[in-house]
């Protein structure tokens, strides 16, 4: 059975539709020439190739790696490397020859099924292209001192804020239709963000209101718009609660259509 | 059994690499004229110790374990300025070196060092640390921290200058790492150490080594530049893969194994991982002595000694090697032993007075060139009669008081006979003695009928049990008392409160000599 998932299955329109403006910003493309011209990709796959160990094939990590490149249609990358790291986070670098990082913690800390999950899901990143304007990103942060680039436009900056914030929506989508649980899927969510230890005693059956009562308490004050604007101009970190909303509305409107789990899509 | 390497020659440890990438930095005119345009400003600023004011200082009291690995690593590298040790709050396994030559160095490592790393791990990574500041690093890891300052100062042109200037370092910066790592190794002496210290700082240190040295690397790209090294910034730690990769080439290159003969056959003797070529039979002679076996032991200090038997000469490995023989009761190791301590040789200072207990011994024993010695007592030119008189001595105890080295009961009435005058005051017969050499220290036991006496040195450490069925003995059981002792000369040996006495007396070396005798 091909169970692969197509990109525009989970690709949300914000997403697709800021990164196509951004890239058109000629700044974006005079980053583009130089990662080529510097061969900074090479570079960049060199260092940390020389400088991480490389996941064993047996290792059940590798396999959902093996696994969310099938599912996800992924050629370009070929290895799954350990970071020593606090963070329990699974991130892509590099342009063409993306490299997938894996935190140490997340491999020897928690259980391993969201350890796969999340590890097999940042395929779909590679996917949507994340690492790409990730990367270039990186790259003006970094060397905007040294190379002649003009300063980023305050528009131009709001729209990278913007999308950092709704690609998270992408990946929501891709861990949900991956997993085929909604219940993993919020988890996922907070995962990380909140001690472990919490986490995994966390109640989200069917009588997990803990959002809904958040969100409902900054409805009644007026403040949920409030708060979701200032954290929308001050970082480029998404808020939970709107993570948690956005899967909801994806969940409840094609769930079903997906073959996923419903057994608690009365939330 | 400590095997010391000879004092590392730094210029040996400079991995090839480092020396291309500084050759080409210096024929760089950016460089040239930073260095000709700032002078000691790059000296001036790193010299700035504002950590000493925020960092927690390392000493034998306040963390005795980190202190005690550091003094190690200093000590194996041969460095005689212990440089001020910190420890900073970090999670990172690393450290840094501030300072410079002008105005010295003092490093800090991170407090997860100190908590995650075993003694071992602990003292290849203080080791690397030294090794920067040996090697002559910090100056251009100064440079490049303080660069910023420095370009400023350029009219126009500072800001390419900066980025030139960083850019050349980029194949330096991870060619410094490897000659650290070679540090890091002489000073831990213990390669498996060394890798899993890697391997914790990449955060896996369950995989198997053989696994790293496997992973495929890519040749670096040229000209890299400061994209490299911004890049390299991301990075816990630097091309760790590669450096466990060079320093494995390196260990199984024929210039190692000419130049630390010794740590290579303990490398090839401690490592369960890694295969590391070696010449069979004088590992299996290694082997030997490290299984306690006294004949080889004392073949070994002979052959390092004075360069034998295909062995490259190092003092300082040879008395290593007869202080243990020595210690276990090899005659011909005290003779030798004496020698080094008479002359100073393989480090030690002169010592004519430790020289001589160990003549005494060895005369004891049989050994006729010791028995000259004691008679002569350092004199030159002995007259002819003194010589005879001492061979004559020297057979005559040998015949009547040889005794093989072995477990074999106690011939109790031979070791009652042969009462030494030299312990005194005594009202106690001693049974039977072992006395060895420590540095500028002696160590020994005694036994006697009322129980064992050790010598402790400097009064706090217990007596060094060389036995095997001992070396585990956890150094609480080891108790004395500190009231009742018997002297050796002017030293002191305390009672043993453990209940060691008794299977103890069947280990110890029988002692052969009627020091009245002389």
């Amino acid at each position: 059975m091909d169970n692969r998932i197509l990109l525009q299955e989970y690709l949300h329109p914000t997403d697709r539709a800021l990164s196509q403006r951004i890239m058109e910003f000629p700044v974006i493309k005079q980053l583009l020439n130089i990662i080529f011209e510097k061969k900074l990709d090479a570079v960049n796959y060199y260092l940390y190739n020389s400088s991480c160990i490389k996941l064993p094939g047996e290792h059940p990590a590798v396999k959902a790696f093996q696994d969310g490149k099938r599912r996800f249609g992924i050629n370009t990358a070929d290895h799954v490397y350990v970071v020593r790291s606090y963070d329990f986070d699974v991130r892509i670098v590099g342009y063409t020859e993306p490299v997938v990082l894996v935190s140490s913690r997340l491999i020897e800390e928690n259980d391993s099924f969201l350890l796969k999950e999340r590890v097999a899901t940042s395929l779909a990143a590679i996917s949507a292209g994340h690492h790409k304007l990730e990367f270039l990103l990186w790259i003006y942060e970094n060397f905007s001192g040294m190379i002649q680039l003009p300063v980023l436009s305050t528009a131009l900056t709001g729209l990278i804020s913007e999308w950092q914030r709704s690609r998270q929506y992408t990946l929501d989508r891709a861990f949900l239709l991956y997993t085929g649980n909604y219940l993993m899927t919020k988890k996922n969510i907070l995962y990380g963000t909140i001690p472990y230890s919490i986490l995994k005693n966390f109640n989200f059956g069917g009588n997990d209101t803990y959002f809904l009562q958040v969100c409902d308490f900054y409805r009644q004050n007026n403040l949920v718009d409030i708060a979701a604007s200032v954290f929308s101009v001050l970082q480029h970190e998404i808020w939970i609660p709107a993570r948690y909303k956005e899967i909801q509305t994806f969940y409840q409107g094609g769930g079903e259509k997906h073959g996923m789990d419903m057994q608690h899509s009365n939330n | 059994m400590e095997w010391i390497c000879s004092t590392p020659t730094i210029d040996n440890l400079i991995h090839p690499d480092e020396k291309e990438a500084l050759l080409s930095i210096q024929k760089s005119n950016f460089y040239t004229a930073v260095a000709q345009y700032c002078g000691d400003i790059v000296a001036n600023m790193v010299s700035i110790p504002h950590m000493v004011l925020t960092e927690y200082p390392v000493t034998k009291e306040s963390a005795p374990r980190i202190f005690r690995c550091y003094k190690k690593a200093l000590s194996r590298l041969g460095c005689r300025e212990e440089y001020p040790l910190y420890v900073d709050f970090g999670y990172e396994l690393n450290g840094k070196i501030y300072g410079s030559d002008e105005n010295g160095y003092h490093l800090v490592m991170n407090s997860e060092c100190g908590e995650k790393l075993t003694d071992d791990e602990l003292t290849a990574f203080l080791g690397g640390e030294i090794g920067h500041i040996l090697a002559g690093h910090p100056q251009n890891y100064g440079l490049l921290d303080h660069l910023d300052v420095i370009t400023k100062r350029i009219p126009f042109a500072g800001e390419l200058v900066k980025n030139n200037i960083v850019g050349l370092f980029a194949s330096w910066i991870i060619a410094s790492e490897y000659t650290a790592d070679r540090f890091a190794l002489l000073a831990a002496e213990n390669i498996d150490a060394l890798i899993s210290l890697r391997k914790k700082q990449m955060g896996f240190d369950t995989v198997e080594t053989k696994y790293i040295l496997n992973q495929a690397q890519r040749e670096p790209p040229e000209n890299p530049g400061i994209y490299y090294v911004l890049m390299a910034q991301e990075l816990p730690i630097l091309g760790a893969v590669s450096r466990i990769q060079q320093l494995c080439r390196w260990v199984n290159t024929e210039d190692f194994a000419g130049r630390y003969t010794p740590l290579l056959y303990k490398l090839c003797l401690n490592s369960k991982e890694l295969q590391i070529k070696s010449n069979e039979s004088l590992l299996g002679w290694h082997r030997k002595a490290a299984e306690n076996d006294v004949s080889q032991m004392e073949i070994l200090g002979e052959a390092y000694l004075f360069g034998k038997m295909g062995l490259p000469q190092s003092a300082v490995t040879g008395e290593s090697f007869l202080r243990q023989a020595a210690f276990r009761g090899s005659a011909r190791a005290m003779f030798l032993e004496g020698g080094c301590l008479e002359f100073g040789i393989a480090g030690n200072c002169k010592c004519p007075k430790h020289a001589q207990m160990l003549y005494r011994a060895a005369a004891s024993r049989g050994i006729a060139g010791a028995g000259l010695k004691v008679l002569t007592e350092g004199r030159k030119n002995p007259p002819p009669q003194v010589l005879s008189a001492a061979k004559e001595l020297c057979k005559t105890v040998s015949e009547q008081y040889w005794i093989s080295f072995s477990a074999k009961p106690i011939d109790k009435e031979l070791i009652f006979t042969a009462l030494n005058r030299f312990w005194a005051p005594i009202n106690e017969a001693v049974l039977a003695l072992d006395v060895g050499i420590a540095g500028d220290d002696l160590l020994g036991a005694i036994v006697t009928a009322g129980g064992i006496y050790g010598r402790l040195k400097e009064n706090d450490l217990p007596f060094y049990i060389s036995w095997p069925e001992y070396q585990e003995l956890p150094l609480a059981q080891m108790e004395f008392d500190e009231k009742r002792c018997l002297y050796c000369g002017d030293l002191p040996f305390y009672f043993c409160k453990s209940n060691i006495r008794g299977t103890m007396a069947e280990l110890f070396i029988k002692i052969k000599s009627k020091m009245n005798a002389y």
